[in-house]
């Protein structure tokens, strides 16, 4: 009897310590213990946000109990759960089919054009001897640095007409007398280019990217099998160039989808209404707020199928690797005559997209009255005094203003420790989705890691509203606003680590294990030089979304911390000229931090793409 | 029996007890009670005890109340948030309802919400210094209003003041004056509180008399619409545009063609060339020339400097600090009805509350109160299928 006991007493010590042995060597290799700690913290950090989704959709609030009461006489109350803000919603047309129609054909064309813009560009910066690669290059991620409603207003003041709306003559009926019909300045036309322009660095980045680190043997072995330029395209560059167009598509789309502003501007005036616009409107009366609730679960399972596909093609190709540590010289394409014919209307192209909003900007931060260049002045730029008369309260001059300044180094400060906190955690994930490929761990990751792209920025800091008021060491907190945005712009570090990652041949990490290299020596001196401008992006990209937020902050900070919330508070009072010279200085510092980074490090977003 | 008649002792002590705590007087309501009648010295003593070196925390809608002087005249800093209306709601929902600090003082729009969300949640208390009663309608007292402001119809008169292009209302609905720029009722709530106040009895009676005059017709039911105001504003929506600013609706009109109109906030023409832009009202336009929104002003029932915050309202009741903060502006009327409008508003057409109160459709909180749902799902419906 004791003998078996003891017998059932090893057996059972034998199976905890083989457990421990297998979850000692289970955690003895870097990418298992960083995908178990990734898992872990994503999962508390978008669980919550998924639960208060989920349950502000269900559950009745009080102004929605009075609503239904009025007009269904039901017999709700607060926080009953209910089925009737579904049923609001999706039995309307007005409300929400047509709208998602008209989001789906939105986002649908802005990323073709995204793809199509971003990735000629792409292809004629790292393919071809097209001249001036490091300014066209330097100058293409401009449309992106900036926010996305100035492309749209450049839109207008170009193509506005006498023929349309109240008949603001703009410049291009101003310069020429032609006046483009309404759809062209209204509707989903320019919705929809300006919405692909805005994101075509998305692809630019991604795509220029893969076909910078591609290894150039491949199309030269092609060429030396006598296949056709063409079919080097489709059976070679396409394929290897897949995963970056995949999540092109799914960044720019999803992006798309819930973009407020652009649709706000040149869509609402020629009546074209869409998912995001509509959702605002709901979420802005409590009456209707569940309903945005449910809105914004449509939005994220339009976002969660798109990963869905983009996790089954990375996941279905085992190998997307272009870094194979191998590659030989690029050859460039010549273009030839074509070279100078392709550079200038590049240079026309760059200059409305990407230069002349700025000018615009530097322009009306100095018009006395809007719109007039013969008002210039630079009081609102260089007064040491109040400004005073209709600008009531807005201060000194902008150099001069210490409210400005004090915001401005609150966004940097933020946006600088946000950026060092999502791109490190970019680069870890990356390096552990990409070496625990094809496992579910690594496939919930990567889904969780993208998941608060998905949710509208405004319900996203009203969710962390809700944590704050439960854990209120964080109000009104520096800490709270990293939090938000760490978590909220991960996504594109996670994105472009895992597409970096997913590139590098593992070949390059044995061989440097071969050798002893401990892991933070491998990702220090092997990895991340090898991918430096990729993973340069995942800082960069975080930094300039985070300097340019407002709808994702406001509810957390007072108006003077960031210099956003200070640009709304301009904008309220209608100082335009205060506006417009702060979105100029956002532009201006972002664009240092991308030159100083370039300097100091040798990368940067458009470096990284082959622009040197 | 001994039990039951400890029972009975036990049900008389708490019936005495109960309604002494369901009266208790939360400590705001006190500091709100005892500020109502003291002196502003009183009161700046008492706040300044109270805040020390703290800030004041302050919600608005409007950012124009992040004002220096308040600080410069009595040493107490505030830091102000200006969300959206709807954003201040929850705001409160999240922080009051959850008794976690956020506020002190609370500036903010729509009847509706304020009185059947924030204060029947019980999450804002009224105060109204005695010192400015008499000053102040008993209609403004509670909820307190702190300003007025209006939004109005404006044209392009491309340089001729004599045009007096808009004289009836009802143009507005005609395709042919088709574009008036509007800010979406969805998203602004005075433009959909004004939409509903104009349902009321009193504006039917106004456009069916616009009605007469434009068309030479009486207005006739024939089924389609419920009354002549839901004709007036289905019309108007399905001839209006969207535009999301006043700044940016007051610039188009301002650059537009002559005949261009618009409805904005009265300030916003300070910041454009205002030579080509009549308003209406000026002109004695039919039916009505636009319309009056109240600010609200309250203070958060867990505020932590309840002395400051009352302070606070004292300043913005007060001349100079209405002045200070909206003195210079037009469009802006204070409540305090010893306060008049500024010479520079005057300059720009402005004129005093009074002439408004008859060509604008004030926000009717008690006909809000009775229609709101109806009304607003009928606006959101014809919004939606523009």
């Amino acid at each position: 009897m004791v003998q078996a006991m003891n017998k059932s007493d090893k057996k059972g010590q034998n199976r905890i310590s083989s457990l421990l042995y297998a979850v000692k060597s289970y955690f003895s290799v870097q990418a298992n213990v960083l995908i178990v700690l990734f898992a872990v913290l994503l999962l508390v950090l978008t669980v919550y946000p998924i639960y208060s989704v989920i349950r502000s959709a269900v559950t009745v609030g009080r102004m929605e109990a009075m609503r239904y009461n009025t007009l269904m006489h039901t017999k709700l109350s607060e926080g009953d759960l209910t089925i009737l803000n579904f049923r609001a919603l999706l039995t309307n047309e007005s409300t929400f089919w047509k709208p998602l129609w008209n989001s789906l054909r939105m986002s649908a064309y802005a990323s073709l054009i995204a793809i199509l813009v971003g990735g000629t560009f792409a292809f004629l910066i790292t393919r071809t001897d097209i001249h001036c690669k490091k300014f066209f290059s330097s100058v293409f991620i401009f449309p992106y640095i900036m926010p996305s409603w100035t492309l749209a207003l450049v839109w207008k003041n170009v193509f506005a007409n006498s023929g349309v709306g109240t008949g603001v003559v703009g410049m291009l009926e101003s310069l020429t007398g032609i006046c483009v019909p309404s759809w062209v300045v209204y509707g989903i036309f320019p919705c929809a280019l300006v919405m692909g322009i805005h994101y075509a660095p998305f692809a630019y980045i991604l795509i220029g990217g893969t076909l910078r680190n591609m290894d150039a043997n491949l199309e030269e072995a092609a060429t030396i099998l006598q296949a056709s330029r063409g079919r080097i395209l489709r059976k070679i560059t396409i394929p290897i160039v897949m995963p970056a167009l995949f999540s092109t598509v799914l960044l720019v789309f999803s992006s798309t989808m819930a973009s407020y502003a652009v649709p706000v501007f040149v869509g609402s005036p020629g009546n074209f209404f869409v998912l995001s616009t509509q959702l605002s409107s709901l979420y802005n009366t409590m009456a209707t707020k569940g309903q945005a609730f449910v809105m914004t679960i449509v939005l994220i399972l339009f976002g969660v199928m798109l990963l869905g596909i983009n996790l089954w093609f990375t996941g279905k190709r085992k190998s997307f690797t272009t870094v194979t540590g191998k590659s030989g010289q690029v050859s460039y394409i010549r273009l030839g005559k074509a070279n100078n014919i392709i550079a200038a209307f590049l240079v026309i192209m760059l200059f409305l997209i990407a230069i002349f909003p700025i000018i615009s900007f530097a322009l009306e931060s100095m018009c006395e009255v809007q719109g007039d260049y013969s008002t210039l002045t630079l009081k609102y730029w260089l007064s040491r005094e109040d400004i005073g008369g209709f600008a009531v309260n807005a201060g000194h001059g902008i150099l001069f203003n210490g409210m400005i300044w004090q915001a401005l180094w609150g966004s940097i400060k933020l946006s600088l420790i946000v950026s060092l906190i999502v791109g490190t955690c970019g680069i870890l994930i990356g390096y552990a989705v990409a070496r625990k490929r094809g496992t579910k761990l690594a496939g919930l990751v990567s889904g969780l890691a993208f998941f608060p792209y998905l949710v509208p920025s405004m319900a996203f800091g009203a969710i962390f509203l809700a944590v704050s008021t439960r854990l209120t060491f964080l109000r009104g907190t520096l800490m709270l606003l990293v939090i938000v945005g760490a978590v909220k712009y991960l996504p594109f570090a996670s994105r472009s680590g895992t597409n970096s990652m997913m590139q590098l041949s593992g070949e390059i990490e044995e061989a440097a294990v071969i050798v002893g290299a401990s892991w933070p020596k491998r990702m220090l001196r092997v990895l991340f030089p090898i991918q430096k401008s990729s993973f340069i992006s995942g800082y960069l990209l975080p930094f300039i979304s985070c300097m340019r937020e407002l709808s994702l902050f406001v509810l957390l900070t007072t108006s003077g911390t960031l210099i956003t919330t200070l640009l709304s508070y301009f904008d309220e009072k209608a100082v335009t000229q205060m506006s417009n010279g702060i979105n100029l200085l956002i532009v201006i510092i972002v664009l240092l931090v991308n030159f100083t980074i370039n300097r100091l490090t040798g990368a940067s977003i458009d470096k990284g793409v082959g622009g040197n | 029996m001994k039990k039951t008649a400890l029972l009975a002792a036990m049900i008389l002590c708490l019936s005495f007890l109960i309604p002494t705590f369901a009266s208790a007087e939360t400590d705001v309501q006190k500091a709100i009670a005892q500020a109502a009648s003291m002196s502003w010295d009183e009161l700046l003593a008492k706040a300044q005890s109270e805040i020390g070196d703290n800030e004041l925390h302050i919600y608005s809608n409007t950012s124009r109340v992040k004002e220096d002087t308040f600080t410069a005249k009595t040493g107490i800093k505030i830091a102000t948030q200006n969300p959206n209306d709807s954003q201040i709601y929850e705001m409160l929902e999240q922080e009051v309802g959850n008794n976690v600090y956020g506020a002190d003082v609370v500036l903010l729009q729509d009847c509706f919400m304020l009185t059947n969300f924030a204060i029947a949640s019980g999450w804002l208390e009224n105060y109204v210094p005695e010192e400015y009663k008499s000053c102040i309608l008993e209609s403004d007292r509670d909820p307190l209003v702190a300003v007025y402001l209006n939004r109005l119809f404006f044209y392009n008169d491309g340089g001729n003041k004599e045009a007096r292009l808009f004289k009836n209302v009802w143009q507005f609905t005609d395709p042919e004056f088709k574009g008036t720029e509007f800010k979406n009722p969805m998203d602004e709530k005075s433009s959909m509180n004004f939409l509903i106040s104009l349902t009321s009895e009193k504006w039917q009676t106004r456009m069916a008399e616009a009605y007469r005059n434009y068309y030479g017709k009486d207005w006739e039911n024939t089924g389609e619409f419920a009354n002549i105001s839901y004709e007036w504003i289905y019309k108007f929506l399905m001839n209006c545009t969207f535009v999301s600013k006043d700044s940016t609706i007051a610039s188009d009109i301002a650059s537009g063609a002559a005949g261009s109109s618009g409805l904005f906030v009265f300030s916003k023409l300070r910041s454009v060339d205002a030579s080509n832009i009549t308003v209406c009202a000026n002109d004695g336009i039919e039916g009505f020339a636009g319309l009056m929104y109240p600010i609200y002003s309250m203070i958060a029932s867990n505020a932590r400097y309840p002395y400051a915050a009352c302070l606070y309202i004292n300043y913005l009741l007060s001349e100079e600090g209405y002045n200070n903060i909206f003195g210079s502006q037009m469009g802006t009327y204070s409540v305090n009805n010893t306060i008049g409008i500024s010479e520079n508003a005057v300059s720009y057409g402005d004129q005093p509350l009074s002439f408004w109160q008859d060509c604008l459709v004030f926000e009717d909180a008690e006909h809000v109160q009775n229609v709101y749902f109806e009304v607003f799902d009928q606006i959101q419906q014809w919004c939606a299928s523009k």
